[in-house]
C-alpha cells in the first residue's frame, strides 16, 4: 500500500491552536519525520521522530518529548487535514502541487 | 489525553559567541578604575611582563547595583577555552534578605521589642564550588560579548556583557526577556578572600554601561573546572537494568565532563513495586519519581530521575514524561522514564541489536537514558547527527545510509555541538530541573516579585478557602492569616482586609490565565501597625468576584489562588504571601447558568458588592439574578443583606427584610459574621435585631470560625 502521507508539506491553517505544530513536515517513507517552524529553533511539538499509520485515517507520531500520540488525518487531493485530541484541526498543502 | 498547551514564543537570549583569544591592543586598555576599593595588589601583578589569561571553568560572581543597600546578586560565569578562544556566559540570582525579628528585652517579656531589622542573608561559599541557587530568585542571564586580556602587561582586563533580564511574571505575553544593554567591566586580578579554592584567580571590577557611568560592582572567583554540576538519579524495578554506560567506556561522568557538567551518579532504588503491572502511566512515573526519589529540593540541587520499568504507556523505549499534562505537580522537567523491555524489531535497520530486549541491548538502552536526560535538560530533538538529541528511530534509519555502519554502531556518544553550547551556555532556568517548562510557556514559573521588595522571613500567611468548590458565578470567599513562625517579634499591618489597601493578589484560572485583584487604596504608612510574637497573627477574609482584568473564575475548573500582603518595614517594602486553591463548578441548569452570565458580565456586580447602595442598578440587577438561581442565592444572600441593612439616601436600614435573606443555607464568611453582627448592633428594630441575631449565632454554632466572630456574637 502506498503511503499518502509521503512528501513534503506546508502548513496552511494559521489558528492558534495549530501554532505548535510544525511550518513544514517531511514524511519519509521510511517511517521517520522531521518538522521546522520558522524561525529556526522554535519548539514544534513534531519536531523528529517516528510516524505510522496505524488506519487508513490515522497517523501515530512520536513527539518532541518522545510520547507516540496518535492523530486522525485526512487527505483531499493535495492537502491533509489533521486532528489532534483536543479536536484542533489544521491543514497542511503538499509542496510542488 | 495530551495536552501539549502552549509552546515557547518568547525571544531566548542569543547564546554568546566564541571570543577569540589575543591581546587588548594598547588603544583599548582603559586604566584601572577602583577609587572605591582598597587596592590588594597580587603576587602577579608584579610580574606584569608575564602575560595573564582567564582561567577555563565556573566563577562564583557577585554584581551589586551601585548605591544598593539591600540588593545583590549572586551567580555563575562559565568560561569555556577551546581551540578557537574563548565563550563565556553567567546567571544572577537575587540574594535573600531576612527581616531579623528583635527579641523581647530579656526579662521584661511585658516591653514591647524593638522595630524588625532587614539584613542581607549570606552568599553563596566559595569552597563549596558550583553554587546552586534558589530557582524563584533567578533574575539575569549574561552574554559574555568580550573578554578582551593583557597578553603583555598588567593585571586587568576588559568584560564585556549584554544583561537579559527574566521575567516570569510576564506570562503568555512575550518577551520572557529583556535585553537591559551592553556593560563592561575592567576587571583586575587581586588576591582572592579566604574561602575560595585559587587564591590566584579572584578579579573584581566596577560595571560601566554603555554611557560610561558606574552602575556597579562585578566580583568573580573561580570555583571549579566544571561549568555546571548535577545527580542523575537511577531508580528502576527488580526486572530492568541500570542504565550505567554502553558498554564500551563511555558512562555519566565522561558524557558530562564533555560538556562541561560535573555529573554524580545516585545508584538508588532496585526494587520498585510496580503500581498496576508491567506498564506504567506517565502519572504513575511521576508520582513514583517524587515518592522515591533522594533528594527532592531542586533549589539546593539539579537532581535529574531516571525511572526504569519494564514498559511505558505512553511510548516503546523512553520519555521524558515530566511535561504538559504529564507534569501534575507544575514542577517541569525532574525525570523521565525508559523501558527494559521494549523488544526491538527484527528488522535490518535494527543492526546487530534487533530482536533483542531493550534492557539487554547496553549501548542503545544506556543512549536512550541520556537522551531523555537531555530533554529533561531542556534540549529538543536533533537531527543535524546521530548524537545524543537524535531519535532512535532516524539513527536505527541512517544506518541503512550507504558506507554507514550498521545500528548502533553508527551512534555518536556525543552531543551535537550546538547542544553541546545549549547544556554549557543557555540560560540556568533553561536547562535546570523546575526551571522554565519543557516547550510550554513561562507562565508557571515561579513569579518573582520585584527586586527592590523583599521576602518577609518569619511570618507566614495562610489563604483558606471558605468552601472548597464554589458554582459558578458565585464569589469565592477566603480567610487569610498572617502570622510570626519565627522567634522573635514582627511588625506587621493591623488589618488584612482588601481595605487595608496591604493586600492584593491573583488567580490563575485552569488554562493558566493569570488575573489580578488589588486594593482601592494602597498600604499607606500610617496603616496601623502591630507586634507579633510566635503564633499570634492577624486574619480577615477577602470575598474575590473580579479584578483589574474582569471576571475572577469566569469559567468552570481548579483555580490557585495567591494573597499577597505588603508592607514597610522602615524605610523598606516587605512582601509575605500564600496560596489555595479552589473548584469552580458548572452550571447545574439554564437558571444557574443565565445567573451566572449575569453576575459575571456585569462590572457594577462588584462595586455593589462592596459598596452597597441603590444607585448602581445593573449590579442591583445581577445581584437579583442571582438570588433568584437556588444555587447562586446562598452565596449573594449576605451581599444583598448587607446592602438592605444600611440606610442609603432617604432609604431607611430594611434589618427584616436582611435577616430572611440570612437563612440556613446563606453562606457568610467570618468577616461577613461579624458585619452582620454590626447591622444588628445598629439596628433599632430590636423584633429584627433579636431574629438575625438567633440566626446567625445558630449559624455560627455549627461551624469552626475565629473566636473573635464568637466573641462579637455573645456581645449581641
Amino acid at each position: 500500500m502506498d503511503n499518502p502521507l509521503v512528501g513534503v508539506w506546508e502548513k496552511t491553517t494559521v489558528s492558534a491552536c495549530s501554532e505548535k505544530y510544525p511550518d513544514t513536515l517531511d514524511f519519509q517513507p521510511n517511517g521517520i519525520y522531521v518538522g521546522h517552524r520558522e524561525p529556526q529553533g522554535t519548539f514544534t511539538i513534531w519536531d523528529a521522530g517516528a510516524y505510522s499509520i496505524v488506519a487508513d485515517d490515522r497517523v501515530r507520531i512520536s513527539t518532541a518529548n518522545d510520547a507516540l500520540v496518535t492523530y486522525s488525518f485526512a487527505i483531499a487531493g493535495h492537502t491533509v487535514t489533521f486532528t489532534d485530541s483536543a479536536s484542533c484541526a489544521f491543514t497542511y498543502r503538499r509542496t510542488g502541487a | 489525553m495530551v495536552d501539549f498547551g502552549r509552546y515557547p514564543v518568547g525571544p531566548v537570549p542569543p547564546l554568546p559567541r566564541p571570543l577569540p583569544a589575543g591581546p587588548e591592543t594598547p588603544s583599548d586598555a582603559q586604566p584601572d578604575e577602583l577609587p572605591d576599593l582598597e587596592r590588594r595588589p597580587t603576587f602577579w601583578s608584579w610580574i606584569s611582563h608575564f602575560p595573564r589569561s582567564l582561567r577555563c571553568g565556573c566563577y562564583l560572581i557577585n554584581f551589586t547595583p551601585a548605591g544598593s543597600r539591600f540588593v545583590t546578586y549572586d551567580g555563575t560565569l562559565r568560561v569555556e577555552c577551546h581551540s578557537n578562544g574563548r565563550t563565556a556566559s553567567g546567571d544572577l540570582y537575587q540574594r535573600r534578605t531576612m527581616v531579623v525579628p528583635q527579641p523581647h528585652v530579656p526579662g521584661h517579656p511585658h516591653i514591647p521589642p524593638f522595630a524588625s531589622a532587614v539584613v542581607l542573608a549570606p552568599g553563596p561559599k566559595p569552597g563549596a564550588g558550583i553554587p546552586i541557587l534558589p530557582r524563584s530568585r533567578y533574575r539575569y542571564y549574561l552574554s559574555v560579548t568580550q573578554i578582551v586580556e593583557f597578553f603583555t602587561t598588567g593585571n586587568s582586563f576588559t568584560l564585556g556583557f549584554d544583561r537579559w533580564r527574566f521575567n516570569p511574571a510576564a506570562g503568555f505575553v512575550p518577551p520572557f526577556w529583556t535585553n537591559e544593554g551592553s556593560f563592561t567591566a575592567r576587571m583586575t586580578w587581586l588576591t582572592a578572600p579566604s574561602g575560595y579554592p585559587s587564591p590566584g584567580n579572584y578579579l573584581e571590577g566596577d560595571v560601566k554601561d554603555a554611557g560610561g557611568n558606574v552602575v556597579g560592582r562585578l566580583t568573580m572567583g573561580w570555583v571549579s573546572t566544571f561549568l555546571r554540576k548535577a545527580t542523575v538519579e537511577i531508580d528502576r524495578v527488580a526486572q530492568s537494568e541500570s542504565p550505567l554506560n554502553n558498554g564500551a567506556g563511555a558512562g555519566w561522568k565522561a558524557i558530562g565532563q564533555a560538556v562541561g557538567w560535573d555529573i554524580s551518579v545516585d545508584e538508588s532504588d532496585s526494587n520498585l513495586a510496580e503500581p498496576s503491572g508491567a506498564s506504567w502511566s506517565d502519572a504513575e512515573c511521576h508520582q513514583e519519581m517524587l515518592a522515591k526519589r533522594d533528594q527532592s529540593n531542586l533549589d539546593v540541587e539539579w537532581r535529574y530521575h531516571v525511572l526504569c520499568v519494564r514498559e511505558l504507556d505512553s511510548t516503546s523505549r523512553g520519555i521524558m514524561y515530566d511535561a504538559y499534562a504529564g507534569d501534575s505537580n507544575n514542577v517541569p522537567r525532574e525525570g523521565c522514564a525508559i523501558a527494559s523491555h521494549w523488544v526491538i524489531p527484527n528488522s535490518q535497520q535494527w543492526g546487530t541489536v534487533q530482536g533483542m530486549r531493550f534492557g539487554a541491548a547496553t549501548a542503545p538502552y544506556f543512549r536512550t537514558a541520556v537522551h531523555e536526560t537531555g530533554h529533561a535538560m531542556g534540549l529538543y530533538h536533533n537531527t543535524a547527527d546521530n548524537g545524543f538529541m537524535n531519535t532512535t528511530d532516524t539513527i536505527a534509519a541512517n544506518s541503512l545510509s550507504p558506507g554507514s555502519a550498521v545500528f548502533p554502531g553508527n551512534v555518536l556518544w556525543s552531543y551535537n555541538a550546538d547542544d553541546a553550547a545549549r547544556l554549557r551556555h543557555m540560560p540556568d532556568v533553561y536547562v535546570r530541573p523546575g526551571g522554565t517548562p519543557f516547550g510550554t510557556s513561562y507562565a508557571t514559573t515561579p513569579i518573582s516579585p520585584p527586586d527592590q521588595v523583599l521576602d518577609m522571613e518569619g511570618v507566614e500567611v495562610t489563604v483558606s478557602p471558605l468552601l472548597d468548590a464554589v458554582p459558578l458565578g458565585a464569589p469565592v470567599r477566603v480567610a487569610i492569616r498572617l502570622a510570626a513562625s519565627g522567634n522573635g517579634a514582627v511588625e506587621v499591618p493591623s488589618t488584612v482586609s482588601l481595605r487595608s489597601g496591604c493586600v492584593r493578589g491573583e488567580v490563575t484560572d485552569p488554562t493558566g490565565v493569570v488575573r489580578t485583584f488589588s486594593p482601592l487604596v494602597l498600604c499607606l504608612d500610617d496603616v496601623p501597625r502591630r507586634v507579633l510574637s510566635k503564633g499570634q497573627g492577624v486574619s480577615d477574609s477577602l470575598t474575590l468576584l473580579r479584578g483589574g482584568q474582569g471576571a475572577l473564575f469566569p469559567v468552570p475548573g481548579a483555580y490557585r489562588i495567591r494573597v499577597e500582603v505588603r508592607w514597610d518595614v522602615g524605610d523598606v517594602e516587605v512582601t509575605a504571601a500564600g496560596s489555595a486553591n479552589v473548584m469552580v463548578t458548572p452550571a447545574a441548569d439554564d437558571e444557574h447558568a443565565r445567573a451566572a452570565m449575569k453576575v459575571l458580565s456585569t462590572p457594577d456586580t462588584l462595586l455593589t458588592l462592596v459598596l452597597g447602595g441603590d444607585h448602581l442598578k445593573e449590579g442591583i440587577s445581577a445581584i437579583q439574578a442571582a438570588l433568584e438561581s437556588k444555587v447562586l442565592r446562598p452565596h449573594y444572600a449576605h451581599v444583598e443583606a448587607k446592602r438592605l441593612a444600611r440606610r442609603f439616601g432617604t432609604r431607611k436600614p430594611d434589618l427584616k427584610a436582611a435577616a430572611k435573606l440570612i437563612d440556613d443555607a446563606a453562606v457568610l464568611s467570618p468577616a461577613e459574621f461579624i458585619a452582620a453582627a454590626g447591622f444588628v448592633a445598629e439596628s433599632k428594630d430590636r423584633a429584627s435585631a433579636r431574629a438575625l441575631t438567633q440566626r446567625l449565632k445558630k449559624k455560627v454554632a455549627n461551624l469552626s470560625v475565629d473566636d473573635e466572630v464568637r466573641l462579637v456574637l455573645d456581645k449581641l
